[in-house]
């Protein structure tokens, strides 16, 4: 390992990347933490926080603002509905890895059609999904006559609805890309396994859904961590999909804390308040990420 | 773990399965085959009755879309082989160079990976508008999605670099070769795989990104392919066959690297995400 030493080599080659991620990515989360006790509009050339500007006024009154803003609680309660429901794409993920880890080169295009929802854009997934659910003609409208579980005269609106239903909608939508990228990281943890794992278990009398749990699953955490850790942070940054198939609508019915955050800051240009989502929004994500992983630790132990 | 020998039962179910799940995807490829008069009759699920490409063309030529189509590449080409050139190199050091510090950065650029880029949003749209001069450009997007990505594209690069053996770079190293040396010419050929399936996610998510173009990009002329279709969707209100059309265009560039590189992709990322 002495070879290997090598003072300045590794810190030239890096200079080059930590340049961009410092520009691009740790200025701005510092910047955004400064920015949330501003009033900045985004058009006066430096802000100063609030407190400073006008005295009667507390730094924290973003936050304060915030907090009893029925829109955030709104936009909080449905990404709290995202984190359980788009959480179902897990077991999606895992269920088709496990049906398609097959022996067979024919498998292979079949897997590459059960990818395609990941490789399409979510606005197109997002489009593709707004006809599906349109009322009447719809293909879920179609199904439902044809099934006779809607008489042929009426028409049944999933996003037209009051209530929770239009956040199904969306969160449907987003599942089955997601749910295509949590089987390719299963796939991937599927072929890591030891290979005679399988037989030495079926030997001792294991039977299929004990193989699953007691051994499959335990050895699949590494995969499991990260399909985990990539689908909260998937529930608390949902935008993209909501922005194209309602706006946060009918009525803020399916906003959520990132399209609330985007329209704040760059529809009403308030840039100090905008910040202050962005700081809440990250500190749930990182709470729930140290708490997820302090879970797995314990689990360990 | 070994896979399984499939029986026919398989063949059924998973032909069933798989049909279900991409009939989204077959119904907007038959939308986009038909006339609006069709559509108008309520026939949307069915196949067309005259096979025809005029929706395609509609979108491609009256639609801008094929402006709209090269900016996307535009973007999505220099960050990927940005970010390609940059990860390759920083996953080298990080598993294979000893230095202090070297588990900092690494738990660095590990943390970039996991955090909800809205964090980002306001401070880069105020760096590329009033101190790099970046915004509405296209080198402001691509600096961005480079920076972006690094986190994620050198964490995956470390950990496939760790499965390769140090007695390869040891002997490289007797040879007396420099680092730099080592990078290029002994583990840059070894990392195919590696740079193979990263490429493929880059460049699903770069071509696909939607909200930094929408935030960085003011000029119709510099839109990627994304934002003019939502744009277009405004623009069509109810004409779905030609929003398919522009749907299927936008997805093509990936789907065909993905169909490319499916093999490779699959090998790298079982690699990458071995330790």
């Amino acid at each position: 390992m002495k070879l290997f030493d090598d003072s300045k080599s590794p810190w030239v080659f890096l200079a080059p990347s930590l340049v961009l991620y410092g520009l691009y990515v740790l200025f701005p989360i510092v910047f955004t933490f400064y920015l949330s006790v501003t009033a900045w509009d985004g058009i006066s050339s430096f802000p100063l926080p609030m407190c400073i500007t006008s005295p009667e006024t507390s730094c924290l009154s973003n936050f304060t603002e915030l907090f009893e803003a029925e829109l955030f609680w709104k936009s909080f309660t449905n990404n709290l509905l995202w984190l359980v429901f788009f959480g179902i794409s897990p077991l999606f993920g895992l269920f088709l890895a496990l049906f398609f880890h097959v022996k067979s080169n024919f498998a292979s295009p079949l897997k590459t059609l059960l990818f395609m929802p990941m490789v399409f854009s979510l606005i197109v997934v997002g489009m593709i999904w707004s006809w599906f659910l349109q009322p009447g003609f719809g293909l879920v409208d179609t199904v439902l006559h044809l099934l006779k579980l809607l008489p042929p005269d009426q028409e049944f609106g999933l996003m037209t609805e009051l209530g929770l239903a239009p956040n199904a909608g969306v969160i449907l939508a987003a599942i089955w890309p997601h749910s295509a990228y949590c089987m390719i990281l299963y796939l991937a943890g599927l072929s890591n396994l030891p290979k005679n794992v399988f037989e030495a278990a079926l030997i001792d009398g294991a039977n299929r859904w004990q193989l699953l749990w007691h051994v499959i699953l335990p050895m699949l955490k590494p995969a499991t961590i990260i399909v985990v850790i990539v689908t909260m942070i998937g529930a608390l940054r949902a935008f993209d999909i909501v922005a194209i198939m309602t706006n946060g609508g009918p009525a803020n019915s399916t906003n959520t804390l990132a399209l609330y955050m985007y329209q704040e800051t760059f529809v009403n240009f308030r840039y100090g308040y905008g910040a202050s989502i962005a700081v809440v929004l990250f500190m749930i994500s990182v709470g729930l990420i140290l708490a997820y992983l302090r879970q797995i630790k314990k689990g360990e132990t | 773990m070994e896979p399984r020998r499939p029986s026919w039962l398989f063949w059924l179910l998973a032909l069933v399965l798989v049909l279900v799940w991409i009939s989204p995807i077959l119904a907007t490829l038959l939308t986009s085959l038909k006339t609006l008069e069709e559509l108008n009759q309520g026939l949307y699920w069915t196949f067309p009755k005259h096979w025809n490409l005029d929706n395609y063309i509609e979108a491609f030529v009256n639609g801008g879309f094929s402006h709209y189509f090269i900016n996307s590449f535009i973007y999505t080409i220099p960050s990927l082989f940005g970010i390609i050139a940059l990860s390759s190199l920083n996953g080298f050091v990080l598993s294979k160079l000893k230095f202090k510090g070297r588990e900092k950065i690494t738990l660095l650029f590990l943390a970039g990976m996991l955090l909800p880029f809205q964090i980002l949003l306001i401070p880069v749209f105020y760096l590329s508008s009033n101190i790099l001069g970046t915004y509405d450009s296209y080198l402001g997007v691509i600096l961005f999605h480079i920076a972006f990505q690094l986190g994620f594209a050198s964490f995956f690069m470390r950990n496939f670099m760790k499965s390769i053996p140090d007695s390869i770079i040891e002997a490289a190293r007797m040879d007396g070769c420099s680092n730099l040396k080592i990078f290029y010419s002994v583990v840059l050929p070894l990392m195919k795989p590696a740079i193979a399936a990263l490429s493929t996610l880059l460049f699903t998510w770069i071509w696909n990104d939607y909200l930094w173009a929408l935030i960085l990009i003011q000029s119709d002329e510099l839109k990627p392919v994304t934002t003019a279709l939502e744009n277009l969707k405004g623009q069509w209100v109810s004409s779905y066959n030609l929003q398919s059309a522009g749907a299927i265009i936008a997805a093509i560039p990936p789907v065909l690297i993905f169909a490319f590189l499916q093999r490779h992709f699959v090998k790298g990322l079982t690699m990458g995400s071995g330790k």
